[in-house]
């Protein structure tokens, strides 16, 4: 789904020239569920920004299902981006002016799906992720764990094909935390791919693959064997 | 410490300076505004201020039976005044206007302006510095004149004036005293003149002077006027009544006359007349809407600095979370921030000086006035206020900076406060309600002045030119001198005369009756031809003719109006009318009407059409004294030289070394737009101003909400929003607010535009338009300046923003 080939970023400012990532090589299959590790600036968050269309790499190439990706305007990017990538971010990133309901259902205006199939959908990803009592409440409202779980719903409710998390747990306490990571256990065994940035070992052990950076460059990779019940609860 | 905090403060402009330059061109607008109206106010307010006796002079003025109020007094009340009322002191009885004279001294002739002809004791109300001779010696006898220092300057140069001969059009006096002008007063002439003998015109009908009263110490108005009234009750009810047969009540009804007495110092803005003397009025209503729009537009623009303030605190938010870090108490922070807003209100009050210096020649030539910025006790009043005004706007951003948590703030947490939102957009509907109003307001004056310049007037001047007779004797007999000579140059095609001057007015009424109607009419003493020149036409009957001798004598004409009101408009051939004075050669009483008139405009379209009625000057010959000016109608060509002939011949045989003035008779007309332009100038110069601040106010709050959102379009780009729908969800907001106000702006802006144009008897009706287009300008507005920074905030950094804040 993901071909990345000596995918190169350097970031410019007037005086220094930065290379965060370097020729890097990277592949990621349809319903995979990929964790990225790797200390504090060694790109793996760049990375990540590349992948989800956010940001355009500086050379290399960039394949996203099958059509490269890494000469695309911002537009196009951004239409590419919304109609195919959710995010999941550390600090949730909802709109605190919108309700849950409201928040979760911004993808698919902007996808421009009609208004009774937003209404059927977000109720739909809203008893699945266990938060349908919340609809009407706004983020402030909510504890930590239940707002990533919105930030989850919102990832979700467009039927993306990739879902791409940045520390997704790196706000929440281990409870909350793990709770997040099941569902995204979940969402990997029920067919989804995710690529998720993470300190936490601990974390990575709910994917399939852990790659490993330092320097903007992949030093290893390992393919996770662990099997973790996620369908027990 | 000082030293860190200017450096910091510089180093932040530099990098926001869009955000420095709008907050100190707001404030500079602002305060010059209010500099502005309050030199303008002290200025008006300055009027008789520093005459000594200004809480014992008053002016009499009369209300009459049908509601006018006449400002001119009669020659006889003064003197009863004085003798029946114990409190009344003295009187000083004058003429209304100045008078413009040759005057006579030596051997030279100086055509002088600004003569005050009135009784001797002229200095006794207006105690005028004396700086040569003395105020005694002048009132001793009815031949001494007083001079202002520069006039005395004209007419002897280094020589002392005192003692020196001069003629006045033929009456000679004796300067006794020079004097110079401290301050503004009523009257402030060039020179003052006697009556050479106390006015004998014993008509208590006849209104044509200016009369004040000196009172003792704090009187009691309405016990004064009471008694004034009884003085009137007794010399004129009583007698008059008795005289018409009828009953002193059905006379007071009909003829009744109150006099009221006016504080010299109230006279200039409040007077209930429409004169206020010689020096002009005032316009009071105009001052406290300058003064009330001055004060909120400081007030709106001290909201708009406060709401920019904070948000480029927001972005400082991190040095304030180091500082704090550091540990720096609040006190100090708050007091950082005041002083780098104290010091920018400060630049703009300095800049407002500027601004106010360059702006008061155009001003002063706008207002005819003579305004100087060095009015030192007011300026340091504006200096305080502005500093008070600084320190207050300074204090609510420095406490809303001061306030964040230091750890937040280096986490880069800082949530958006709701509290104020509501108050800035009331803020911010209140600017667009104002500049709505202006704009609506202007486009509706530009319609009516636009309206009063293509006017059918009824009349056709633009070929006519008008010249101003200056000598009083002879005008008639110069007039037909004129008119036998000069016809005989090719350009001229015809000359004639009227009492009335287009444009200015009469100045002549009488009432005129039929049967038992009485209307108060305009008496116009014209040449046969001047209906003819001036193309004005005739609805019914005939011109008033040379060959017809009656015409000369008893028949006259009538405009429309007359015709209506004497209820004789189907049939006005042949009806007898009478009038309320007479002729040497008729009694008055059996005046003929041979034609009507159709309606023309004399007064400005703000005056109606006065009744008229026409009659040559040979008919009532007093009315030659009525005889103001000329009228040539000249062929277009060679203007300049049929002019100059004019005056070549006017020079040598009609008015020697009096100015010639000769005018078109259209452009005289339009000087009575002029009030209207001017305002029309001034709403058009208040919109421009009104609109530009709360644009500003708009960039600002607009900068403010954007910045706090910023966030938010981060998220929402990143799920995928167009830049349209991130922009319009941006705008929305404050389209809202546009929308309210203009739906506000409707019943103010028609209520006060509504009054505006019942300022005019002849106006245009109540357009709908201009609220319609109003709102449309402002969502364009509104779309331009907010959309412009919110297609900025679509190209924000979308990583920077979805990993912190």
């Amino acid at each position: 789904m993901i071909t990345l080939s000596d995918l190169t970023k350097v970031y410019r400012t007037e005086e220094v020239e930065t290379t965060a990532i370097h020729k890097l090589n990277l592949t990621v299959k349809e319903g995979e569920f990929v964790s990225i590790m790797g200390t504090s600036g060694c790109g793996k968050s760049t990375l990540l920004n590349i992948i989800g269309l956010l940001d355009a790499p500086t050379s290399g190439s960039y394949q996203f299902a099958d059509e490269e990706v890494s000469k695309y305007s911002e537009k196009q990017r951004a239409l590419l981006r919304k109609a195919n990538i959710g995010f999941v971010f550390q600090n949730f990133n909802l709109i605190d002016e919108l309700s849950v309901y409201e928040n979760i259902e911004l993808p698919l205006i902007y996808n421009k799906v009609p208004s009774s199939d937003r209404k059927k959908r977000v109720n739909e990803i809203l008893e699945r992720i266990g938060i349908a009592h919340r609809a009407k409440h706004f983020p402030l409202q909510l504890s930590g764990g239940q707002q990533q779980r919105v930030a989850v719903a919102r990832a979700l409710v467009a039927n993306p094909k990739l879902i791409l998390a940045d520390e997704p747990t790196g706000n929440l306490d281990s409870k909350n935390g793990n709770e997040v990571m099941e569902l995204l256990a979940e969402l990997h065994a029920s067919g989804a791919t995710i690529i998720m940035v993470t300190h936490s070992s601990y974390d990575a052990q709910f994917s399939s693959r852990i790659v490993m950076m330092k320097d903007g460059e992949i030093i290893s990779e390992k393919t996770n064997t662990r099997d973790i019940d996620v369908l027990v609860e | 410490m000082l030293r860190t905090w200017i450096k910091i403060f510089f180093r932040n402009s530099k990098k926001n300076w869009l955000n420095v330059v709008v907050n100190i061109l707001g404030l500079t607008l602002g305060f010059a505004g209010l500099l502005i109206v309050l030199l303008y106010f002290n200025d008006e307010l300055s009027y008789n201020k520093t005459n000594p006796d200004k809480n014992e002079i008053f002016r009499v003025i009369h209300k009459m039976s049908d509601g006018d109020v006449w400002a001119t007094s009669t020659n006889v009340e003064g003197p009863k005044y004085k003798e029946d009322i114990p409190e009344i002191k003295d009187y000083y009885l004058s003429n209304s206007w100045y008078e413009n004279s040759l005057v006579k001294v030596g051997d030279k002739e100086l055509y002088t302006r600004d003569i005050l002809q009135g009784e001797p004791n002229f200095f006794e109300f207006f105690s005028f510095k004396i700086v040569e001779g003395n105020a005694e010696t002048f009132k001793q006898t009815r031949n001494n004149a007083a001079l202002s220092e520069k006039q005395a300057k004209i007419f002897f140069g280094k020589e002392s004036a005192i003692g020196k001969s001069i003629d006045v059009s033929g009456s000679i006096y004796t300067v006794t005293a020079v004097y110079k002008i401290e301050g503004k007063h009523y009257f402030m002439p060039e020179m003052v003149i006697q009556y050479k003998k106390q006015p004998l015109d014993v008509r208590w009908g006849n209104f044509s002077k200016t009369l004040f009263v000196k009172t003792v110490e704090k009187p009691n108005l309405a016990d004064l006027e009471e008694k004034a009234l009884a003085v009137w009750y007794k010399n004129e009810v009583l007698p008059s009544s008795k005289r018409d047969g009828i009953t002193p009540e059905k006379f007071m009804e009909k003829y009744g006359t109150t006099p009221v007495f006016e504080a010299i110092e109230d006279i200039r803005l409040k007077t209930i007349s429409d004169d206020a003397g010689p020096e002009g009025s005032g316009n009071y209503q105009l001052i406290l809407i300058m003064l009330s729009l001055s004060v909120l537009l400081i007030i709106i623009s001290c909201v708009n600095f406060i709401n920019l303030s904070i948000a480029s605190a927001t972005q400082r938010a991190k040095e304030v979370g180091v500082k704090k870090t550091f540990g720096l108490s609040k006190a100090t922070l708050v007091r950082q921030y005041a002083l780098e807003i104290v010091l920018q209100s400060f630049i703009a009050f300095l800049l407002s000086l500027l601004f106010v210096e360059l702006l008061l020649p155009y001003f002063n030539e706008f207002m005819d006035k003579e305004i100087s910025i060095l009015e030192i006790d007011l300026l340091i009043k504006v200096a305080l206020l502005a500093i008070v005004i600084s320190l207050l706007i300074g204090i609510i951003p420095a406490l809303y900076l001061s306030k964040f948590k230091s750890v937040e703030v280096l986490k880069g947490n800082i949530s958006r406060s709701k509290k104020g939102v509501l108050a800035r957009n009331i803020m911010l509907g209140i600017q667009f309600l104002i500049s709505g109003f202006f704009l609506t307001g202007s486009i509706i004056i530009n319609k009516q002045v636009e309206y009063m310049i293509e006017k059918d007037l009824g009349f056709k001047g633009d070929q006519v030119v008008m010249v101003s007779m200056n000598k009083y004797k002879d005008r008639y007999k110069n007039y037909l001198l004129a008119k036998n000579e000069l016809v005989k140059h090719p350009n001229i095609e015809t000359i004639t005369s009227n009492s009335f001057i287009i444009g200015g007015g009469s100045s002549n009424s009488t009432n005129f009756n039929y049967k038992d109607i009485s209307v108060q009419t305009n008496a116009n003493a014209i040449d046969y031809n001047y209906l003819d020149v001036m193309n004005i036409k005739l609805v019914k009957g005939r011109e008033l003719k040379e060959e017809i001798a009656s015409d000369t004598t008893k028949n006259v004409l009538i405009n429309e109006t007359l015709a209506k009101a004497l209820h004789i408009y189907d049939d006005p051939i042949g009806k007898k009318l009478s009038a309320g004075f007479q002729g040497d050669n008729n009694d008055g009483k059996n005046l003929e009407v041979v034609g009507v008139v159709k309606d023309y405009h004399i007064t400005g379209l703000d005056g109606k059409i006065p009744p008229t009625v026409f009659m040559h000057w040979n008919s009532f010959d007093w009315m030659k004294q009525n005889f103001w000016t000329i009228q040539f109608k000249i062929k277009p060509d060679n203007v300049e030289e049929t002019l100059d002939f004019i005056e070549e011949y006017w020079n040598e045989n009609i008015e020697q070394g009096y100015p010639f003035n000769p005018v078109f008779v259209d452009k005289r007309f339009a000087r009575t737009y002029k009030k209207y332009e001017k305002q029309q100038t001034l709403f058009f110069i208040l919109t421009s101003i009104v609109i530009i601040i709360s644009l500003l106010g708009l960039f600002a709050l607009a900068t403010l909400t954007i910045q706090q959102r910023l966030k938010e379009v981060a998220i929402r780009k990143t799920l995928g929003a167009s830049v349209k729908e991130i922009i319009f969800q941006l705008i929305k907001s404050f389209l809202k607010i546009t929308v309210i106000a203009s739906v506000i702006l409707i019943p103010i802006a028609y209520y006060f535009m509504q009054n505006w144009l019942e300022n005019f008897v002849y106006r245009i009706n109540m357009p709908i338009w201009p609220y319609i287009m109003t709102p449309i300008i402002l969502v364009l507005l509104v779309f331009t300046v907010v959309g412009v920074k919110a297609m900025n905030a679509t190209k924000i950094d979308l990583i920077k923003y979805l990993k912190f804040e």
